[in-house]
């Protein structure tokens, strides 16, 4: 088990922030923060879900800083910040 | 009194249509000519009006359930209100209404002003920030009237909108009360709106940090029209009024909207000598002056003049002589600023003046162009400049409806997407002008036609411009952001009306279920 926390995005406009780190609870806890969750709520944590069942995660810590991603920028980012956990 | 002429002889004579009213010293007769004055201004010599706040506002006779009314030139500068208001406070005075051409973020603090019971009701242009989201939340006991520049002048002569006591902030002024925004340290320009005020408001207060000697030189608001005159260390800052809506930036997507712009404006017949045009502040209609500019260089065409908040853009066309004359209810920025006060062609006029439905003609209906900017605009051409797609209140409708029902082409301007939400939607979160004022919409995707105005895209189409529709726009935007969900709002809780220039109603903002 890692003691530390991965960082993979910005909070650019368009862009959004992940940060990976141990789960405290040996759960998949999900946290995002959005200007546009009233309107993209669903949407977020279903993609940010359907990542982590894709790559068997189960115990971690995600979260998540969105300013306006695109779905397909959101993926990209969950893989990223996912693999870079993984090595 | 023997001399005294009787009422009863007065009532014999029949021919004149107005009652008339034996002389009295005891029981002077008040004006009932303006539907808001009610009693006798200060009868009698008064050789100086100097007093301090506190006096000013015991003297105007202010109570609780009363309206105060302000001006907001200095935009996010503004720091009047918040004097007055802690005075107010200090009184006990409760219950009252604060009716400012506009509030920014300098007013968040009226939140607990609200909360207390001090301010219970608001009439405004526009509104943002923490006080938009309270005012949203539903918290808000009572519901905000947002009305246009004109629609605000019109509501103040015609007596919708009674103001007690007037509070405007002056850069200098004499002991008398004749002032003006343009000389002082803390020069903001027009006083626009704070004219229609002063006129019709039953006591009119006139705070400045800069007393000049009698008599002052530029007279924007006379002394006739003015009970007291309070001078006070510091009544805004100047540097504030270019808040960051108003900004000239190179983002590629405004070039790109400055570009489509222009060529709707160059390439349409009202574009020759003599052409009149009324240019906004959004980043992309700021970049289409640049262009527009070499057009009219090119062309050997001039405007005959330049509508509306003036920036420092329509300054360097006045200096240039690509235009005749500015005329202006509100400066917004310090070259405008300064412009107004030294050039004779730059001309201040009042909020009614300029936008006032009602009255017998407001500068508006003489624009040929309007460029405004938008939150969002849907399929029928309406257009939203008040909430956000959040639904929270978040903007200001300004001159808006105004402009775009007196400009002969009005042209939209807003980036087809914004954060992660499409501007171009099927119906927007709320309307403010309506979709049969407005001809084109601009946006980095293309220019949409109002199909009713066959003329133009006739013109367009000669110069093989091409235009997209609405729908098209839209289709694109969603295919990349996705469909967003509905906002839930609480139907049982309206939170603001938006009246529309004349008066009537055009929308109701209601109270959103998850702030």
């Amino acid at each position: 088990m890692k003691d530390i926390s991965i960082t993979v995005g910005s909070v650019e406009s368009g862009d959004l922030m992940v940060v990976i780190s141990n789960s405290t609870n040996n759960k998949l806890e999900i946290d995002v923060k959005s200007k546009f969750l009233k309107q993209y709520k669903d949407e977020i944590y279903s993609i940010v879900n359907d990542v982590c069942k894709s790559k068997n995660v189960n115990n971690l810590k995600i979260e998540i800083n969105d300013q306006g991603a695109i779905p397909a920028v959101i993926r990209a980012r969950v893989i990223a910040a996912l693999e870079k956990w993984g090595s | 009194m023997s001399d005294k002429l009787k009422q009863t002889e007065l009532d014999k004579i029949k021919d004149i249509s107005y009652k008339l009213k034996a002389y009295n010293p005891q029981e002077l007769k008040t004006s009932g000519f303006s539907t808001n004055k009610t009693s006798l201004p200060n009868y009698g010599v008064n050789r100086s009006k100097i007093v301090s706040l506190e006096e000013a506002i015991k003297n105007s006779g202010l109570k609780s359930g009363m309206t105060i009314s302000f001006h907001h030139h200095f935009r996010s500068g503004d720091k009047t209100i918040k004097l007055v208001m802690e005075i107010i406070d200090k009184l006990k005075i409760k219950d009252i209404t604060i009716a400012s051409s506009s509030f920014t973020d300098a007013h968040n603090f009226l939140v607990d002003y609200i909360k207390r019971g001090v301010v219970t009701g608001l009439e405004t242009s526009g509104c943002r920030d923490e006080l938009g989201k309270f005012v949203s939340s539903g918290e808000f006991k009572n519901t905000m009237i947002i009305r246009s520049h004109g629609g605000r002048a019109r509501a103040i002569e015609s007596g919708d909108l009674k103001i007690d006591v007037a509070f405007i902030a002056a850069s200098s002024s004499d002991e008398m009360g004749n002032c003006n925004g343009v000389i002082g340290k803390s020069a903001c320009g027009s006083l626009g709106y704070g004219m229609v005020d002063a006129q019709y408001a039953l006591k009119t207060i006139i705070i400045t940090d800069h007393l000049v000697d009698y008599p002052n030189k530029v007279i924007s608001i006379s002394q006739s029209l003015v009970d007291y005159v309070v001078v006070v260390d510091e009544i805004g800052d100047p540097n504030k009024i270019v808040s960051k809506e108003i900004r000239l930036t190179s983002a590629p997507k405004e070039e790109i909207i400055a570009d489509f712009i222009s060529k709707v404006i160059v390439n349409t017949e009202l574009f020759k000598n003599g052409f009149s045009i009324q240019m906004g502040t959004g980043g992309a209609s700021l970049s289409a002056i640049k262009a527009l500019t070499d057009n009219m260089i090119a062309k050997n065409i001039k405007s005959s003049f330049c509508l509306g908040g003036i920036t420092g853009h329509q300054v360097k066309w006045l200096e240039d002589g690509l235009t005749t004359a500015l005329f202006d209810t509100q400066c917004f920025d310090t070259l405008a600023v300064n412009s107004i006060a030294n050039n004779k062609n730059h001309i201040e006029i009042s909020a009614s003046m300029y936008a006032n439905a009602h009255n017998k003609s407001p500068f508006v209906n003489k624009l040929d162009y309007v460029i405004l900017s938008a939150l969002e605009v849907d399929l029928d051409f309406n257009v939203n400049v008040i909430t956000g797609s959040d639904g929270v209140i978040r903007g200001a409708q300004g001159g808006h409806p105004d402009t775009a029902q007196g400009a002969k082409i009005t042209i939209v301007a807003l980036p087809l997407i914004r954060g992660r939400m499409s501007c171009v939607v099927d119906r927007v979160t709320s309307i403010v002008t309506p979709g049969s004022s407005v001809d084109v919409i601009v946006t980095d995707y293309g220019i949409a036609v109002n199909p009713k105005r066959k003329d133009i895209i006739e013109s367009l189409n000669n110069k093989n411009i091409k235009t997209v529709s609405l729908k098209e726009m839209m289709d694109f935007a969603y295919s990349i952001v996705g469909k967003p969900k509905k906002i839930e709002y609480d139907y049982s809780k309206p939170v603001a009306v938006v009246e529309y220039r004349d008066g009537t109603i055009i929308d109701i903002i209601y109270k959103v279920k998850e702030l």
